[in-house]
């Protein structure tokens, strides 16, 4: 069953105040994600990733298609059951993780007492139990295990990353991975960016690859080898559109 | 409602933890103190100086508030990602716009109770009577700039930080003439005195909340009149915030 589903996506972007210069972000782009998968979305920069999330999450509006969260028939609201994670988040930078952590819980629909334990049990769960002060004084690698942790304070059966990595040294990639590998154990499907190929092969089952707004199919993890970046490359055709030589010129 | 307050605490919270705002806030409170230094002169009124200073440091304190504020809160949180978190969740969009609203109210109000509290125990010990007709000005003066945060909200929500401070500071010094433009438009041609007229019915009356000097003499216009004043303010701004919430809700966050 299909948790995420995008159809006939178009996202137009105008360059200037006037909408005169139109570009095509989304160019009828359509996916499908099934529930328990945990699935990457492969992408150049540019290609529309971070817009596709941002269309199916609501935040800003396609000019055609539609992109949908299958939710469950009780939930009063779409997102109830989703965690977020954004590739720039901005978060409040003068409350302290806690505090954050707690409000965004309460948000979601913990009580408070609820929520006081899951902020203890997530900041253990990212590695940041034991952090004083506020968001301001954290690394930008702690800051991005708490948009994890944000993400998923709530227990959220669906978790949508983008661009997770982002910040995080090599051990501290290896960490979060390991713990997304075993929330996708427990069963929640997870549907992240990412441009960092080695660990999409270490976390996906299934890959998704988008260029210029268009999707470029769908393919097992099992499909990227033991060369992901060449695999990632010729689908794209970058690897075709280099003529022969070409790399001699450059150089 | 919970979600208005639970956002409304995380703007409080926010923005207590500022340096800034800290900074501003000890600002304003050594301002009224040195503005003890003044109270012995008497420029044809006893303490009026020092009365009107104190009043124009409160209305400076919440002018810096509501611009740097709201446009961060708003215009801020659009350009920097700062609502992702939030709309990603069950969470309306007006909830976020109200919410935001609330927290900076309630804190502003905090703050102008008790700056204000400071001026008024000055003023006491400077030798003012201190009477209720003092506390009506400094109802106002807060209702005035509250009106004020709804435009910055407003604009907020279309245009970048800086042309919301820009813009909602020319509308704030322009809406300080906004009684004059009946007199411009009695003066001026079919055309300008359309524009004058259509522009003294759609930009907010700002000049009408100053009543400082009135409270000073006792001079303050009748409860009617207040009244009407309080209800024109209060309508303004719940036009304003509905415009932000209905602008806010359509907006794409790219």
């Amino acid at each position: 069953m299909s948790v995420i589903t995008f159809k006939e996506v178009t996202k137009i972007y105008y360059r200037d105040f006037w909408r005169r210069r139109p570009v095509k972000a989304l160019d009828s782009f359509s996916l499908e994600v099934e529930r328990g998968s945990c699935f990457a979305f492969l992408g150049l920069n540019g290609a529309g990733k971070s817009t596709a999330i941002r269309v199916l999450l609501g935040f800003t509006r396609p000019a055609g298609g539609y992109a949908s969260i299958l939710c469950p028939p009780d939930t009063a609201h779409p997102l109830t059951g989703v965690g977020f994670l954004a590739e720039n988040i901005g978060l409040p930078f003068h409350v302290s993780p806690e505090f954050f952590l707690g409000s965004v819980g309460r948000l979601a629909g913990l009580t408070s007492s609820r929520a006081a334990r899951r902020t203890a049990e997530i900041l253990e769960f990212v590695g940041l139990s034991g952090v004083r002060g506020r968001v301001k004084d954290l690394s930008r690698g702690m800051r991005q295990r708490l948009g994890l942790a944000q993400a998923l304070i709530h227990d959220p059966d669906l978790l949508i990353l983008d661009e997770p990595f982002t910040g995080l040294d090599i051990a501290g990639r290896r960490e979060i991975i390991d713990r997304l590998r075993e929330l996708h154990r427990q069963g929640k499907t997870i549907f992240f960016s990412s441009h960092i190929l080695e660990d999409v092969a270490r976390l996906a089952t299934r890959v998704g690859i988008i260029h210029q707004g268009r999707s470029l199919g769908v393919f097992g993890a099992e499909e990227l080898g033991s060369r992901p970046d060449d695999f990632f490359l010729e689908k794209i055709g970058r690897m075709a559109a280099v003529p022969p030589g070409k790399d001699e010129r450059l150089r | 409602m919970n979600q208005v307050r639970i956002i409304a605490a995380v703007s409080i919270r926010d923005i207590v933890g500022r340096r800034l705002f800290l900074v501003v806030f000890a600002g304003i409170l050594l301002l009224l103190l040195a503005g003890l230094l003044v109270a012995p002169l008497d420029l044809g009124e006893p303490h009026k100086l020092f009365y009107d200073l104190g009043f124009s440091f409160l209305a400076f304190f919440l002018l810096l508030f509501v611009l740097l504020e709201g446009g961060r809160q708003v215009a801020g949180g659009r350009e920097n990602g700062g609502f992702y978190w939030l709309l990603a969740r069950p969470v309306r969009r007006w909830q976020v716009m109200v919410g935001i609203f609330v927290g900076l109210a309630l804190l502003a109000g905090a703050c102008l109770v008790l700056l204000g509290g400071v001026f008024v125990l000055l003023l006491a010990l400077a030798g003012v009577p201190v009477q209720a007709s003092l506390f009506i000005p400094l109802a106002f003066l807060y209702l005035k700039y509250l009106l004020l945060l709804s435009l910055v909200m407003a604009l907020g929500t279309g245009v970048s930080l800086f042309s919301t401070i820009f813009f909602s500071l020319g509308l704030f010094v322009i809406g300080h003439g906004t009684a004059m433009l009946p007199v411009v438009a009695a003066k001026s041609g079919a055309a300008a005195r359309f524009s004058a007229l259509a522009l003294y019915h759609l930009l907010p009356d700002f000049s009408a909340f100053q009543l400082a000097s009135a409270g000073l003499h006792q001079q303050l216009p009748p409860p009617a009149v207040l009244g009407k004043l309080a209800v024109y303010g209060l309508g303004y701004l719940g036009v304003l915030l509905c415009l932000g919430c209905w602008r806010f809700a359509r907006v794409d966050l790219d």
